[in-house]
């Protein structure tokens, strides 16, 4: 299991170097899909297994898909590889940083840990207990949630809706 | 715009404020700001122009990367100690990361490099939300973050913020450039002062809001954006030019009217807490501040016929904005200085 | 205090309700009669020497002839800016006499405060009428200019003054001007002290101005309308003095050393103002400077701090503020007419107009310090106590009373003697208006010869 975890979170790195250091829309959206689906893997290994299948479900289920999807439509003939020059330079740099943060924090120097004092004393995991409660307490939240939905709704239409007339492309 | 979407949008932008004003929780206070930034972004873009789209997206881009980063400290607090509470925010790590994203929010000076390119890109009434409703959720948090912050962080934040918002409008033409390096010049005032009495940064804030709102709404009445085409106003609307010129040495500032109240208030609080050199800044930065008031004065009103313009007449159409608001607080711009017993008393 | 206070804010109505062909007439008429009220202010009884309507508002011996000036120099100044202002729309016009007026309401209240803050305020307050009124209604594109330097030199050194007198009310705990005289006497002696002492003088001393600092006066009086020339030469820079004259008494251990620069500066400026007047070729700029001039003797005498020098400066600003204000008249009269303020290019005008040449004659000899005139008594009670201070002084004084009676001098006779130049072909005649302005000018500085003690201040 401890292996894993470090691949995970190994593979979460190189995910997350992948997307932040340039490359063409659909390396990106790779390098997203790869950090999101071991990211659900690491909360599963640290014990969030609920909240761990929803952001799978959710995030890659959902989101990665429309990811890809606008990746392809804006697909160049010849992208941006993470071979490419700039790219590659991107990608060492970023690795070097994460080199320097690790040999930083290596041994536990500075690092936090979790505040979890009634962990033994709890009849039901954190993660699920907080959901349950954010039921049966926190409606109003689940109201403005859902407020914020419809919200979401409308301001991405709103922002859409004058493509005819070059909106969103118009810069 | 549909009426029903624009209720919707100014609806969720009351929701937004009020949810982080009345939250102890930083994740519903975050969320309150996240709604409030979702719920502008349509407004900005109203208008399909490029320099609204651009504005738009520098606005969203800094509005989430401050969002994020609040998020990412309260995260970093609950982590190291437990605790959710805007009230119990002790990790000093948490507190900088977060006083410095409000900062971003409202656009304090060393990061204030989005304000006046957003604020060109807008129309002069979604400016004027920006630059007052927008500013009151991370004023809320920042009045309930100042006592547990570092007392150099908030004064470095207002000294720079003073300055450069007199600095940088200085060899500004626009109008709401200028405008935008007048609000990050009264924020400074405000931040200055919230971690020895965070009342006057709400008198501050509240005068800022009546004064700037004044402003806005007479540029727009004159439907002027720039400097030279303010100069033709005095033909349109007389009696409001040349009350506009005194509503904006009230944004500088000069003793017989409501801008010198907040002024005075917090220098005479600065002194009290034994910081005479601050005040002294503080007090020379408003003259940098003022020279661009002043110059607007000039183009505006002084410099009036027989002289010649060098800008031609525009449209003159047939006013249908609604002037009782612009009368009520352009008299409150003037007129509030002799209510300083009363601002003293609230505020002690 | 409020029976002059408040007829003068209903000068407003006055001004925006009456008829547009009686505009002039009834302010006129009301601000005189305003002014003829404010002479029972003279007549003090308290042992204290203030007498107060209420905390607030306060007169004394030394506020009191400065605010009868400001009352007396409103009437003046409608009755001087009638001529240029009235081919205007007749709202500006209204305009215009509401600016003055609000500037004699400010300035009012700005003698007549007791509370230290209050002054600051209203001494603040005088700075948007006076600027509007050169920017407006000033005659060139320079004026813009010269009001920025009006509005920035007075705030720069204002603004420290406000930290100073909320500071120096944290130290006291009250900032009344009738009891801070009693307080202890504070035990001034780091260099915070020192910039604190500076802080409450150099507000002022730009206001007197004093040289070195008084590059913003020159040019707002060239630049302002006739009746902001008026006020500024008349009032405005009393503000300054009168200051000074409140914050000496508290800064008493401190300016014995302190005042070594500032009184060479003000001395030296008394020379070298007179020497730049001797080479003008401009009337304003030269009646300017020498302002300038005399100031710098108004501030050596208030630096000093002895009873005679607080005396000498009482009567040298008052008489001062009539006699410039009406050299500015005359100037004016002169600018009327050939549209030009430079000398040279209206020279030999007793020829025809001889009565106003009498007006002339009178305002430079009083302006030189002639015999019985109060601009004497000024100067001899400065000179004087000067001369106590330290004997070295005189040469300064002497040679500033000489160099002085030369410019005036030389004013008299660029403007009225010598032949008529070619090109004057048509000029309008003098109105009576013109003539009263004169005679109202100088009438009072005649009247004062025989009481000047209602001018002496505390020490009368």
């Amino acid at each position: 299991m401890t292996y894993f975890l470090d691949l995970f979170l190994l593979s979460l790195v190189v995910g997350l170097v992948g997307v932040a250091s340039n490359p063409a829309p659909y390396f990106a959206a790779l390098g997203l899909a790869v950090a999101g689906g071991v990211g659900c893997g690491v909360l599963v290994g640290h014990g969030g297994s609920l909240v761990g299948l929803m952001l799978f479900l959710i995030y890659l289920g959902g989101m990665l898909v429309v990811f890809a999807y606008s990746a392809a439509l804006a697909a160049e003939p010849f992208p941006e590889t993470w071979g490419a020059g700039s790219v590659k330079v991107y990608v060492l740099m970023y690795l070097f940083g994460v080199g320097v943060a690790v040999w930083w924090f290596w041994g536990g120097h500075g690092g936090y840990w979790v505040i979890d004092e009634f962990k033994e004393f709890f009849m039901v995991r954190g993660d699920i207990g907080g959901i349950s409660l954010m039921y049966s307490v926190g409606g109003g939240m689940l109201v403005v949630c859902a407020w914020v939905l419809l919200l979401c709704l409308f301001v991405i239409l709103e922002l859409t809706r004058g493509l005819s007339r070059g909106a969103l492309r118009a810069v | 715009m549909s009426p029903y979407v624009i209720t919707i949008l100014l609806s969720s932008l009351g929701l937004g404020t009020a949810l982080t004003f009345m939250s102890s929780h930083w994740l519903l206070a975050w969320m309150g700001l996240e709604i409030n930034t979702l719920a502008i972004l349509p407004l900005m873009a109203q208008h399909h122009h490029p320099r609204a789209v651009e504005a738009t997206t520098k606005y969203f881009l800094a509005q989430a990367a401050a969002a994020a980063t609040i998020l990412f400290a309260s995260t970093i607090n609950a982590w190291t100690t437990g605790e959710w509470n805007i009230y119990c925010l002790s990790h000093p790590a948490a507190t900088i990361l977060i006083t410095m994203a409000l900062a971003l929010k409202v656009g304090l000076a060393p990061v204030h490099f989005w304000m006046p390119p957003v604020m060109q890109g807008l129309t002069l009434t979604t400016g004027l939300i920006m630059a007052t409703w927008q500013k009151l959720a991370p004023f809320a948090l920042i009045i309930q973050m100042a006592p547990f912050t570092h007392p150099l962080l908030l004064t470095t934040l207002g000294l720079l913020s003073v300055f450069i918002g007199g600095w940088g409008g200085l060899n500004q033409t626009q109008l709401r450039k200028i405008l935008a390096y007048s609000s990050i010049a009264h924020l400074g005032w405000m931040i200055i002062v919230t971690q020895y009495k965070p009342q006057l940064t709400v008198l501050v804030l509240i005068t800022y809001i009546i004064m700037t709102s004044a402003t806005f709404l007479t540029f727009k009445l004159m439907a002027t954006t720039k400097i030279n085409t303010l100069a033709m106003s005095w033909a349109k609307v007389p009696t409001i030019t040349a009350m506009a010129a005194l509503a904006l040495l009230s944004l500088g500032g000069l003793p017989p009217l409501t801008g010198f109240m907040p002024k005075w208030l917090i220098l005479q609080e600065l002194t009290m807490q034994g910081l005479p050199l601050t005040a002294t800044m503080m007090t020379l930065s408003a003259l940098l501040s003022l020279y661009f008031y002043l110059r607007l004065c000039y183009a505006m009103t002084l410099t009036i016929s027989p002289n010649t313009n060098n800008s031609s007449a525009p449209w003159r159409l047939q006013n249908t904005q609604a002037t009782a608001p612009l009368a009520t607080l352009m008299i409150m711009t003037l007129l509030l200085l002799p209510l300083t017993p009363l601002a003293q008393t609230l505020t002690n | 205090m409020l029976k002059i206070l408040i007829p003068t804010i209903m000068l407003f109505p006055t001004i925006w309700l009456s008829p547009s062909k009686w505009v002039w007439t009834t302010t006129t008429l009301q601000s005189l009669i305003i002014a003829l009220v404010s002479l029972s202010w003279i007549n003090w009884s308290s042992e204290t020497g203030w007498a107060s309507s209420n905390l607030y508002m306060g007169t004394d011996p030394l506020s009191t002839p400065l605010l009868v000036l400001t009352c007396w120099l409103l009437p003046l100044m409608i009755l001087a800016s009638q001529n240029h202002i009235k081919a205007e729309p007749i709202a500006r016009q209204r305009n215009y006499i509401t600016l003055l007026a609000s500037l004699q309401t400010f300035l009012i209240m700005a003698f007549g405060a007791t509370e230290i803050i209050m002054f600051y305020i209203m001494f603040e307050a005088t700075l948007i009428p006076t600027l509007i009124i050169i920017t407006r209604w000033g005659n060139q594109a320079v004026r813009l200019s010269a009001g920025t330097y009006f509005l920035f030199y007075t705030l720069a050194g204002s603004l420290p003054l406000l930290v100073a007198l909320l500071l120096l009310h944290q130290n006291t705990g009250s900032l009344s001007m009738l009891i801070i005289q009693y307080s202890q006497p504070m035990a001034l002696s780091s260099w915070g002290d020192k910039i604190w002492w500076a802080g409450c003088l150099i507000a002022f001393l730009v206001k007197m101005p004093l040289y070195g600092v008084h590059l913003w006066l020159p040019k707002a009086h060239v630049e302002a309308p006739v009746a902001g020339s008026m006020v500024l030469a008349t009032i405005l820079l009393k503000l300054g003095g009168y200051g000074m004259m409140r914050m000496m008494l508290m800064l008493d251990p401190l300016s014995k050393d302190m005042v070594y620069p500032v009184i060479a500066l003000a001395l030296w400026g008394v020379l070298m103002t007179g020497s730049i007047c001797l080479r003008q070729t401009d009337l304003k700029s030269l009646i300017a400077y020498s302002s300038v001039s005399h100031m710098g003797l108004v501030a050596g005498g208030i630096l000093i701090q002895t009873p005679w020098g607080f005396t000498g400066a009482l009567v040298l600003m008052i008489a001062h503020g009539l006699v410039s204000s009406a050299l500015f008249c005359l100037a004016n009269t002169t600018y009327e007419r050939t549209h030009s303020r430079t000398m040279i290019l209206a020279r030999g005008m007793q020829i025809i107009f001889p009565l106003t040449a009498v007006w002339w004659f009178l305002s430079n000899l009083a302006n030189l310090a002639l015999p019985p005139l109060p601009n004497l008594m000024g100067e001899l009670v400065i000179i004087t106590a000067l001369f106590n201070w330290s004997p070295w002084t005189l040469i300064l004084t002497g040679a500033g009373t000489l160099i002085t009676a030369a410019y005036s001098l030389y004013l008299f006779l660029m403007s009225q003697r010598g032949p008529l130049p070619q090109h004057i072909i048509n000029l309008q005649p003098f109105h009576t208006r013109e003539h009263l302005l004169m005679i109202l000018h100088l009438l009072p500085v005649a009247l004062l010869i025989t009481k000047p003690e209602i001018m002496w201040g505390w020490w009368y």
